[in-house]
């Protein structure tokens, strides 16, 4: 009940839920036009990552940060918002407005990928104190969302968004973004003060480097 | 703390409140990544699309600046102009009114604009050095007043884009506001004249704020140079900037005199001339070029 009050109460749910309307007009717009999917398309994406660039926004960060339940349960409750703009996402990639030939499991990963590493930024942003990264972070991911578009027609790497088959080559680049996106994400949601390089030594298995008690075994030596 | 110091009022007070925000908007995080990402764009095209005839399609390039720069210009004159919004009981106290402020907020387009200046003369000199094919919708093949008007829309519509910044931070209260206006530009700009380009009336896609002139290598080799008139859309976008700026300062209600509702009048009046000539004059119909044999693809 207590996650559900705070959600409720916590999450700036207009920037987040304008966002996703915005995705949805979006989409509409490609049922008319078609022809234009390849703009339109990552036009939605962006919106939706607009809005999960929302979700850690937080006014009283500082009052929220001190209380018991701490800034790390915090930042892990907010994750789960993110699932929102997803579901928008892969509501509209289901769907394919417009008959449009997307490849389902190719534009759901680049979707999730983009949205996960948008999330994490914010995360990370809202670990380092910043209190509503969104301001910032929506309009800037907006505009890199759209940005590969005017490259594909320049260059001749093809595109990041096709339209049909979606090739292998596209496939590993989105996934190598998908696997920065969950270090991101993690790096986000450690618990304050500690590190990433804390954390990897725990992981391997040297904690004793990183624990309290490592200072009497240096006292020791 | 040193606008608090300006003379309350005349040009002197304008001057240096015009200088704060230029300044303020050439330190800008959002606008330097645009300036770098459009130069590096620039520079890759330049190194990595080699042609043995030149740099291809030279007249599609200024969407480059305008897109990076334009449109990171468009987000940080918002954050720029919503910034002063956190004081503003302490701004509110302070010699001036909201629409002085507002004016003063219009010199933040003057670093894109130059940045915009310097992109267009990187390109037209790269353009020269390296050469171009003769086919190419360029300096021979159109008169030089046309190729500068199109090479000079990157510019206008970086100074556009901080307009429009400044407009959206002054009406746009709600929390992402640019995010939505930027991804309703490019739509906007898409829609308004994607469907228009291949047909007769394509000179009617000049109401949009950024109307492509170029499409690129056709199939067979030729180039495509849309209809219309570009001095006279350069016209059009000065004055969609211009309207822009009174648009911001509407905002402020002490500033809606009767003078200042007639020169709103007079520069909306302006852009529909502008629209009406960059329509009827020019290139009357879509041109062909002569195919480039090297660039047919089928």
């Amino acid at each position: 009940m207590a996650r559900l009050w705070y959600l409720r109460r916590g999450v700036a749910w207009p920037p987040v839920l304008g966002c996703c309307g915005a995705a949805l007009i979006t989409a509409l717009l490609v049922v008319r036009w078609p022809d234009s999917a390849g703009v339109l398309v990552p036009g939605v994406l962006a919106c939706c990552a607009g809005a999960a660039a929302f979700v850690y926004d937080e006014a009283a960060l500082p009052v929220v940060a001190v209380t018991p339940r701490g800034a790390g349960w915090r930042r892990r409750l907010r994750l789960g918002v993110t699932l929102v703009p997803l579901s928008v996402w892969a509501l509209v990639v289901t769907l394919r407005p417009g008959d449009v030939p997307l490849d389902r499991p190719g534009w759901w990963l680049l979707g999730d990928a983009t949205l996960l590493l948008v999330t994490g930024s914010a995360a990370l942003a809202s670990r380092r104190r910043v209190s509503t990264p969104g301001a910032l972070l929506a309009p800037v991911v907006a505009v890199a969302v759209i940005a590969p578009v005017t490259l594909s027609g320049m260059f001749m790497w093809g595109t990041l968004y096709p339209i049909g088959d979606f090739p292998g080559a596209v496939r590993t680049v989105w996934l190598v973004v998908a696997a920065t996106a969950t270090v991101v994400c993690a790096a986000g949601l450690l618990p304050d003060g500690s590190s990433v390089r804390t954390w990897a030594l725990r992981f391997a298995g040297l904690s004793a480097l990183v624990s309290p008690s490592s200072v009497h075994f240096k006292e020791r030596v | 703390m040193s606008s608090l110091s300006l003379p309350a009022s005349g040009l002197a007070g304008q001057r240096a409140m015009a200088v704060i925000e230029a300044r303020r908007m050439a330190r800008h995080p959002v606008f330097l990544l645009g300036v770098t990402l459009g130069f590096v764009v620039l520079g890759l095209y330049f190194v990595l699309v080699d042609d043995e005839t030149g740099v291809p399609v030279v007249l599609t390039l200024p969407i480059l600046g305008a897109f990076y720069i334009g449109l990171t210009t468009v987000i940080a004159a918002a954050l720029l102009t919503r910034s002063t919004e956190v004081a503003i009981e302490a701004v509110a106290t302070a010699p001036g009114t909201e629409a002085r402020r507002t004016l003063a907020l219009a010199a933040a387009g003057i670093p894109p604009f130059v940045a915009g200046v310097v992109f267009s003369a990187a390109l037209v000199v790269a353009a020269t050095v390296i050469g171009v094919a003769p086919q190419e919708w360029w300096f021979g093949t159109l008169p030089d007043w046309q190729v500068w008007s199109i090479v000079l829309m990157c510019p206008v519509a970086c100074l556009d884009g901080a307009l429009l910044g400044v407009l959206t931070g002054r009406w746009l209260r709600f929390r992402g506001a640019s995010a939505i206006v930027v991804v309703a530009l490019i739509a906007v700009t898409l829609l308004g004249q994607a469907p228009l380009l291949d047909t007769h009336g394509s000179e009617w896609r000049l109401w949009v704020p950024w109307a492509l002139f170029h499409t690129g290598d056709n199939p067979d080799g030729t180039q495509t140079l849309i209809a219309g008139n570009p001095a006279a859309y350069l016209g059009y976008l000065l004055a969609l900037g211009a309207l822009a700026v009174l648009a911001a300062m509407w905002h402020d209600r002490s500033a809606r005199t009767p003078r200042f509702r007639a020169l709103v009048a007079a520069v909306a009046l302006v852009a529909l001339a502008f629209f009406a000539l960059a329509v009827t004059t020019g290139n009357p119909d879509n041109r062909i070029s002569d195919p480039i044999p090297s660039r047919v693809t089928r």
